[in-house]
């Protein structure tokens, strides 16, 4: 919790979801969880490629992307591939956040460079213990680069 | 023997020329013609098959029933001494197509006989018509169960996403307003609660259901003694609290896909710990070799099945009679039997009503 701490800005996060029953249990398993976060929420994968593009140049990078595989427009995986390529945002941790199990899916998310992909869980407490982790893990656990 | 010779032995026997009765005996067109094409022979069966008799037909062209004339050239040129065989497009006497095995040979005239070609045609119209038919059906069935499978796979997945918003907003409102509900409003919640989760059990075996495709994914070498500690580890709460004994005498070596051997025998095993009657489980696990095959018994002491219920257990979704108390949707011994179809195997189940059940299994040994 020390590097949590330490910061004076909320960690952001970018979530890509079209669903806004998802974002919302997101939300919730945020606000349960007590870090000091900030939401920003893409609903397509275009405005996502834009969107997180612009972050790289503005110096407001999110700390961390939350990306479904199955969104409208471009998808996850594509919004992924431009991510990764851009050198300004590539180093920001993208993790993919799908209903899908399917070995396909995650075996080209990995190949995509995401790191780390977590199937929704169906069941409502596991779901927010899910993002709770995702959230502790990426905010308090690991060390990501100064920007 | 000169070929002459050899010629007059099979026409005459006992003294009594037999040549005419076989010719008109045998099912096919036996029929001949000489080098300008004009029909010289035409047998009863060439009668039958084409339609024409003999008296109209001597003296023909041959082109009356086989109109390519390119036919004609080709089987010639084909042709030296030996016997050309083939297949050939005829026409009966009303046009019809008819699709016939030819077997030809050129032959040097002799007294009155002029030179000509001797022809037997075999009429496979209508077996190449359902050798056609039986192809687009295997290809029907084939694209049709490729297609339920992907359709069991994709509506599975689809139904997942709302079914996820039902059950996690229902539990949300459980845990938020459920103070402010009246006792009804309480219990029509829980009804929802509850089938959202069992619809989410169903769709998650769909999916294992689907996901096992007819073709084994990776095979190698299984030790089956391996898998049968594997799951043994596995489902060690669910024995435990069984208070079951699992016993596994030596088990061979199979070729197929691990995860896959794995979850047949995981399924197994669990369907024997679900269905148990009063006195303790004991599930048995052994191996028989019979020539080429493996078979793998595994042997409960549960209330048994019924005879109506030895097939129809394996359907998806179908659970016996007497199993309405147990838990699960029902798809584990369909997963187990499309897996081991997959490998070339067999399953099935013997039991007496009263006296547990045995679950076969066999698998090629290679």
């Amino acid at each position: 919790m020390a590097r949590e701490t330490l910061r004076k800005r909320p960690f952001e996060i970018l979530i890509v979801e079209d669903n806004p029953a998802d974002v919302r249990l997101v939300r919730e398993a945020l606000t349960e969880s007590g870090f000091n976060t900030q939401l920003t929420v893409v609903n397509d994968g275009t405005t996502a490629v834009e969107e997180i593009r612009k972050a790289g140049r503005s110096h407001r990078r999110p700390d961390l992307i939350l990306l479904d595989l199955h969104i409208d427009q471009t998808s996850g995986l594509d919004v992924l591939t431009a991510t990764k390529k851009d050198a300004g945002v590539g180093s920001i941790p993208i993790v993919m956040f799908s209903t899908s199990g399917e070995p396909d899916d995650i075996a080209a998310s990995y190949r995509e460079r995401a790191n780390a992909y977590v199937q929704k869980p169906m069941d409502l407490d596991d779901f927010l213990n899910a993002v709770s982790q995702i959230e502790s893990f990426w905010i308090a656990t690991v060390l990501l680069p100064e920007e | 023997m000169s070929a002459e010779r050899q010629r007059r032995e099979l026409q005459i026997f006992n003294g009594v020329d037999l040549s005419q009765d076989l010719f008109d005996l045998v099912h096919d067109a036996v029929l001949a013609f000489d080098s300008s094409g004009t029909i010289i022979y035409w047998n009863q069966g060439a009668e039958r098959i084409y339609g024409w008799p003999r008296e109209e037909m001597l003296g023909q062209p041959i082109s009356l029933v086989q109109p390519d004339t390119s036919d004609t050239e080709h089987t010639a040129a084909d042709r030296s001494d030996a016997i050309w065989a083939g297949e050939l497009h005829h026409r009966d006497r009303n046009g019809a197509l008819l699709i016939m095995e030819s077997r030809q040979i050129k032959r040097d005239g002799l007294g009155d006989i002029p030179d000509h070609i001797l022809s037997i045609n075999r009429n496979v119209t209508a077996t190449r018509a359902l050798q056609m038919q039986l192809k687009a059906h295997a290809l029907e069935l084939e694209r049709s169960n490729a297609e339920l499978e992907s359709f069991a796979r994709i509506a599975s997945h689809d139904l997942r996403e709302p079914l996820r918003m039902i059950g996690s907003y229902a539990k949300l409102l459980n845990r938020r307003y459920r103070a402010q509900l009246d006792e009804d409003g309480a219990e029509f919640l829980d009804y929802v609660v509850d089938g959202a989760d069992r619809m989410s059990d169903m769709i998650r075996d769909l999916l294992h259901v689907a996901r096992f495709g007819s073709v084994p994914a990776d095979l190698q070498p299984v030790d089956l003694n391996d898998v049968l500690a594997e799951v043994q580890s596995d489902l060690s709460l669910m024995i435990r609290d069984a208070g079951a004994t699992v016993s596994v005498c030596e088990l061979p070596t199979v070729v197929g896909d691990r995860s896959q051997m794995r979850r047949v025998f995981q399924n197994l095993i669990e369907n024997a710990l679900k269905h148990r009657s009063t006195e303790t489980p004991t599930i048995q696990i052994d191996a028989e070799r019979l020539l080429d095959i493996w078979r793998i018994a595994v042997r409960d002491n549960g209330p048994g099945i019924d005879h109506e219920d030895l097939n129809r257990i394996f359907i998806p979704y179908v659970r016996g009679r007497s199993s309405t108390k147990v838990s699960g949707s029902g798809t584990g011994l369909a997963v187990a039997r499309k897996i081991i179809h997959g490998h070339g195997g067999r399953i099935w189940v013997e039991s007496e009503p009263g006296h547990g059940a045995v679950f076969y299994v066999t698998l090629p040994n290679n």
